[in-house]
C-alpha cells in the first residue's frame, strides 16, 4: 500500500508534541481504526490463547468419528464447530494454532526487515555527501566515502529481485524451517523500507534544526538517535504495521507453494493447499484458511491505513 | 540525455550481473546431485562420476559460473537437466501464455483501480471517498490464491454442477481464448487494483490542488471539462511509471494464479523446475524474470526522461 502522504515538513519538537495529540484525537474519530484494532486484538488473542481456545490438539486426527464413511471432512456440528479436514483433525483447533504459526513468522520477519532497512536508510542518509578527512604520512589525505553509494546500489539491485522466485528458490534448496522462512522473507522486503527511510532522512537531515545541532558540536551517533530517529518513528510505525500484511501473505504464499513452514505446524497457506483438491466438493476446507489469511491482512491493512491517515496533516483541516 | 541512458542501461547490467551470481551460488550449494538425478537410481557410480565430468560440474565454483555466464552471452541458457532440452526455448514457448495473461491482468487492475481513485479524488471526505477507500483496501488483502479458488469453485464448477452449463473452463489454457483468461485475469487484476485506487487518488488530489486547475476554473470551465481533459490527464504520469513496473514484474511469471489456473505460464515453470531441483532451469527463469524486471525499470526511467526532462540528473 502507497503512503506518499506520509511525507511530511520536518517540525519542532513542540510542534510534534501538540501534532501526536492531534493525530490521536483524528485517529480516534476514524471508524477504520476501530475496525482494524479490534481486528488485531482479535487474531493476537486467537494466537496467544490457542492452546485454551482450541478444542482439540490440533494435530490429533479423529480417524473415525471425523470423517464421512468415504473419508471425506466432516461439515460443522456440534462437536467440530468448523468441521475436520481430510485427515480428520479439528478445523477451528488448526486455524487458531495456525494463526500462531502466520502472526510468528509474519512479525518476527516484519520486524527484521524494518530494522534492516532503517538502518541501511539512516546510515546511507547519514553518509550522503561526506569525506574522510586524516592526516597520515604527514599530508593531509581526503578520501571520498562511498557508504551512500553503495548500500543505496544494494538497496536498488534488491529491488529488482523477482523477489518471490528468489525466496522459493531459496528455501527449496536449502530446506525448509520456520527460522530461514523468517530470514528469507525479510531478506527480500527489507529494501522498501530502506528507500523510504531513505528519502525521509535526506529531507530531516537537511533541516534547520540539523543544522543547529551541528553548529553546535553535535554529530555521529547522537546526532542520528536524538534528531533523526524520533522524525522517523510515525514513517516507520505506518510501514511496519503494513508491513506486517505483507509478511503474513508472504509466508501464506510460501506455505501455499509447499515451501514455507514445514509440517505438522498448522499454517494457513499449507492447511489450504493440503485442501485444494476439495474446492469443487467441500469449498469450506479451502475458503477457511484463506479467509483466516485474509481477516489478518485486511486488519494490519486497516490499522496501517488510519495510522497514516492520522498522521498526515493535510487530513486534518 | 545520452549519457544518462547510458549509465542507467550500465547499472542495470550490473544489477542482471549481481542475480546470476547470487542465484548461481544458491543452486551451487544445492544439497541434491544433478548427477545423480539424470543417472537414475540404479546406475552405478562409475555411471555418475561421468555425468558429473561431462556437465563439468566436478569444477570449482568460479570456473562453472564463468562457463554459465560465457555462455549466457551467446545466448545459451543451457540444458534442462529433467527436459533434456535446451532452457531459453523452453521458457519462450511459455512466454506468450504469461504474456497474455499479464496484459489482461494488468487491464483488469486499470479498469477497476483508476474510476475508483478518481471517484475518490473527486469526492473526497465524503462516503464514496470512504468507501473507496475501504473497497481498496479489502482488494488488496484478499490472498490470489482464496479468489482465485472462490472463482473457480463459483464461476466454473457451480454452474457445470448444478446448471448443466459451462460459462468459464475448470483451469487450462488455450490461447487467445477470453473464456480461459477471464478468471486468471480478474484473480491478477484484483488486489493490484487497489494500488491504482491510491496511486491514483493522490495523484489526482495533487493536480485539483494546483494553479491550472484555479485558471481553469475562474475562466468558467465546466467541472467535468476541469477532471477528465486536465486533471486525469497530468494525473497519468504516476500511473504509467506503475504500469511499466507492474508489466515487468507479472512477465517473469505469475506463480500463484497460474498455479491455481493450471495456467502453463512461466511462473509454472519456474516452480515445477524448483521442485525437481532443475539447476539450469530454476537460473533461467529466476534470470529471466530479473530481465524482465530490469528492462521495464529502465523502460520507466528512459520514458521519464523524456516526458519530462528536469528529472535528469
Amino acid at each position: 500500500m502507497s503512503a506518499q502522504s506520509v511525507i511530511s515538513p520536518v517540525a519542532s519538537p513542540l510542534a510534534i508534541e501538540r501534532g501526536r495529540a492531534r493525530a490521536w484525537r483524528h485517529l480516534r474519530a476514524n471508524p477504520t481504526f476501530w475496525l482494524g484494532a479490534i481486528g488485531v486484538v482479535v487474531i493476537v488473542g486467537a494466537a496467544v490463547f490457542a492452546p485454551v481456545l482450541a478444542p482439540y490438539d490440533p494435530n490429533f486426527q479423529f480417524r473415525g468419528e471425523g470423517l464421512t464413511p468415504g473419508g471425506d471432512p466432516l461439515g460443522p456440528s456440534a462437536r467440530f464447530p468448523l468441521g475436520t479436514d481430510k485427515l480428520g483433525r479439528d478445523e477451528l483447533s488448526r486455524l487458531l494454532f495456525g494463526a500462531r504459526t502466520s502472526l510468528s513468522a509474519g512479525i518476527a520477519a516484519n520486524s527484521l526487515a524494518t530494522f534492516i532497512g532503517l538502518t541501511v536508510g539512516v546510515v546511507a542518509a547519514y553518509f550522503r555527501g561526506r569525506r574522510l578527512q586524516l592526516t597520515a604520512f604527514g599530508r593531509r589525505l581526503d578520501l571520498p566515502m562511498p557508504i551512500e553509494a553503495i548500500l543505496m546500489r544494494i538497496t536498488d539491485a534488491a529491488l529488482a529481485f523477482p523477489a518471490l522466485l528468489v525466496a522459493i528458490a531459496l528455501v527449496a534448496i536449502i530446506g525448509p524451517s520456520l527460522g530461514l522462512v523468517i530470514v528469507v522473507i525479510a531478506g527480500v522486503l527489507w529494501s522498501g523500507t530502506a528507500r523510504i527511510v531513505y528519502g525521509r532522512s535526506l529531507v530531516i537531515l537537511s533541516s534547520d534544526f540539523v543544522l543547529a545541532a551541528t553548529a553546535v558540536g553535535v554529530g555521529g551517533v547522537r546526532m542520528v538517535a536524538r534528531h533523526v530517529l524520533p522524525h522517523l518513528v510515525s514513517l516507520v510505525v505506518v510501514y511496519a504495521t503494513l508491513g506486517i500484511a505483507t509478511t503474513v501473505l508472504f509466508e501464506a504464499t510460501l506455505s501455499f507453494l509447499g515451501v514455507g513452514v514445514p509440517p505438522p505446524a498448522p499454517s494457513w497457506g499449507s492447511m489450504l493447499i493440503e485442501h485444494v483438491g476439495y474446492y469443487r466438493t467441500d469449498p469450506r476446507v479451502v475458503a477457511l484458511p484463506g479467509l483466516a489469511i485474509m481477516a489478518t491482512i485486511l486488519a494490519f491493512n486497516l490499522l496501517g491505513d488510519a495510522i497514516d491517515d492520522a498522521l498526515d496533516p493535510h487530513q486534518w483541516r | 540525455m545520452g549519457g544518462y541512458i547510458l549509465r542507467r542501461l550500465g547499472w542495470s547490467l550490473v544489477v542482471v550481473a549481481a542475480i546470476v551470481a547470487v542465484t548461481f551460488f544458491a543452486t551451487y550449494i544445492l544439497p541434491a546431485d544433478p548427477a545423480r538425478m539424470i543417472a537414475g537410481i540404479r546406475a552405478s557410480p562409475q555411471d555418475v562420476e561421468r555425468i558429473r565430468v561431462a556437465l563439468g560440474l566436478d569444477q570449482p565454483f568460479l570456473v562453472q559460473l564463468g562457463r554459465y555466464v560465457s555462455r549466457l552471452f551467446q545466448g545459451d541458457f543451457g540444458q534442462s537437466y529433467i527436459q533434456n532440452r535446451a532452457v531459453l526455448p523452453l521458457i519462450l514457448e511459455r512466454f506468450p501464455a504469461t504474456l497474455q495473461l499479464a496484459a489482461a491482468g494488468l487491464a483488469v487492475e486499470l479498469l477497476i483501480g483508476l474510476p475508483l481513485g478518481i471517484l475518490a479524488a473527486t469526492r473526497r471526505g465524503t462516503r464514496s471517498d470512504r468507501l473507496s477507500t475501504i473497497v481498496s483496501i479489502v482488494l488488496v488483502s484478499a490472498p490470489s490464491f482464496l479468489v482465485g479458488y472462490l472463482l473457480l469453485n463459483f464461476l466454473a464448477f457451480q454452474p457445470q454442477i448444478r446448471l448443466g452449463i459451462t460459462i468459464f473452463p475448470i483451469g487450462g489454457y488455450k490461447p487467445l481464448d477470453l473464456r480461459y483468461l477471464a478468471l486468471p485475469a480478474i484473480t491478477l487484476g484484483f488486489s493490484g487494483a487497489a494500488y491504482y485506487t491510491r496511486l491514483m487518488r493522490t495523484a489526482m488530489l495533487d493536480e485539483l490542488h494546483r494553479d491550472y486547475v484555479r485558471t481553469a476554473r475562474s475562466k468558467g470551465l465546466g467541472e467535468r471539462a476541469i477532471l477528465w481533459r486536465h486533471a486525469v490527464r497530468n494525473a497519468l504520469g504516476p500511473v504509467l511509471s506503475q504500469i511499466g513496473l507492474d508489466l515487468g514484474f507479472f512477465l517473469g511469471g505469475v506463480v500463484i494464479v497460474e498455479r491455481v489456473f493450471s495456467w502453463p505460464g512461466i511462473g509454472k515453470l519456474a516452480v515445477d523446475s524448483i521442485v525437481t531441483a532443475d539447476v539450469p532451469l530454476i537460473l533461467g527463469t529466476v534470470l529471466f524474470g530479473t530481465i524482465c524486471i530490469v528492462t521495464a525499470n529502465l523502460a520507466v526511467d528512459v520514458l521519464q526522461v523524456v516526458i519530462d526532462p528536469r528529472i535528469r540528473r
